[in-house]
């Protein structure tokens, strides 16, 4: 088959069906017969919509990161953290291999992988730099399953519930930041997914 | 569609997606990004297995070791992940002692079990449907990092808890189970999906 044949085809992700790509209409989706997951949809403004998102993320990421996220007071010692010093005193309790797991999979990661979103889509944009995107994509597709924010926020509310009964919790803005990290993150790598953006690479790269 | 001769097969680039059609022997490289999908020599099915065993090996110590030490009132206790869920059951958080039972125990378990049957299927006597072994792959792919709660729990828990009176260490177990989360995903990232499609 040609290069060209086989850019009309599209394979279901979850079942492995494979389809050969129709024109869909703005707002529409296609959905497999088989398993009945999306295969793909029609996106207004991707770009702009993950120019916009992903520097919102990088904004809300940077407040989390450095403000304390959480107050916890036991019969009146008070103790303030950020994410930061989360990790500070994992590594100071000898636990490296995990304060590594948690700088990899809850900071760098993620905020990579935005910063990436952001640096991509605004070179697909602007149709410069083709061999940088497609380095960019790469290496955005090869990070995202290491990034774990979402994990980190579920793990997050669990240990708060076991505190509940022994300490008084205080809640701060950096958490609702992140909070709103994860949603926008959720949406972008989950809705929006990659597979586009390297569509609207081959397109420019044909050029 | 035009009919696809019988030594040939499609398959998606793991990391584009992009479409490739590929001879069952020879190498294949993405013709999108470049990225190998699979080797003439494959040596995926050895590494997968690899990862997979090193996975089951940690999450032994795993479980056997404390995750969590607290010391309260001079009082030194020490928790397994079973504990912890114990624990939570009896103090009633029942939804979150079933989503910590889901995400430590049962999902690690499951992943092992579904990797092992992709890897092995020719061996059994069945003939699992192309969808059905690719559903499989993709829910193994999906639910592994999620059994990384208990370990960020720990992780936040102690980092949280260090006054005179009271304080949480994380256990061995912890470490261990991280190892034993990483290999599994890494399993599932090596595997060959060759595989599926026989």
């Amino acid at each position: 088959m040609s290069e060209n044949d086989l850019n009309g085809l599209d394979i279901c992700e979850r079942c492995h069906t494979v389809y050969e790509k129709r024109p869909l209409k703005k707002g529409e989706k296609a959905v497999c017969r088989v398993c009945g997951s999306v295969l793909y949809r029609q996106h207004k403004n991707l770009l702009s919509k993950i120019i916009a998102l992903s520097s919102a993320n990088i904004i809300f990421f940077t407040i989390f990161l450095l403000f304390p996220i959480v107050s916890v007071d036991i019969n009146g010692s008070v103790n303030a953290m950020s994410v930061l010093d989360i990790i500070i005193e994992l590594f100071r309790n000898g636990f490296w291999l995990v304060a590594a797991l948690v700088t990899l999979s809850v900071i760098l990661f993620p905020l990579t992988v935005h910063t990436l979103y952001l640096l991509t889509a605004l070179s697909l944009k602007t149709e410069t730099a083709k061999k940088v995107s497609k380095y960019l994509l790469k290496t955005l597709s090869h990070l995202l399953p290491w990034s774990m924010s979402d994990i980190f926020l579920i793990s997050f509310f669990v240990a708060m519930v076991k505190l509940i009964g022994y300490a008084r919790i205080h809640f701060t803005a950096a958490l609702l930041s992140f909070a709103a990290f994860v949603a926008i993150d959720t949406y972008l790598t989950k809705y929006l997914k990659i597979k586009y953006l390297w569509e609207i690479y081959e397109k420019i790269a044909e050029r | 569609m035009k009919k696809l001769p019988k030594d040939k097969l499609l398959i998606p680039c793991h990391s584009c997606q992009a479409v490739n059609e590929a001879d069952k022997e020879e190498a294949v490289y993405c013709r999108r990004c470049g990225c190998k999908i699979y080797d003439k020599k494959s040596k995926h099915f050895q590494l997968s297995l690899a990862f997979l065993i090193t996975a089951i090996i940690f999450y032994i110590p795993a479980n056997i070791f404390p995750i969590l030490k607290t010391y309260s009132m001079g009082k030194e206790e020490e928790n397994t992940i079973m504990g912890g869920v114990v624990y939570l059951w009896e103090h009633e958080s029942y939804p979150i002692a079933v989503i910590v039972f889901l995400a430590s125990i049962v999902i690690p378990i499951i992943k092992f079990i579904m990797i092992f049957f992709l890897l092995f299927w020719k061996k059994f006597n069945t003939k699992p449907s192309l969808a059905f072994k690719s559903k499989m792959y993709h829910l193994a792919e999906f639910i592994g990092p999620w059994s990384m709660i208990d370990v960020f729990v720990v992780a936040i828990l102690s980092a949280l808890i260090h006054f005179n009176i009271a304080s949480i260490k994380p256990g061995f177990a912890a470490t261990s189970f991280a190892l034993s989360v990483i290999f599994t995903m890494l399993s599932a990232l090596t595997y060959d999906k060759r595989l599926l499609e026989e």
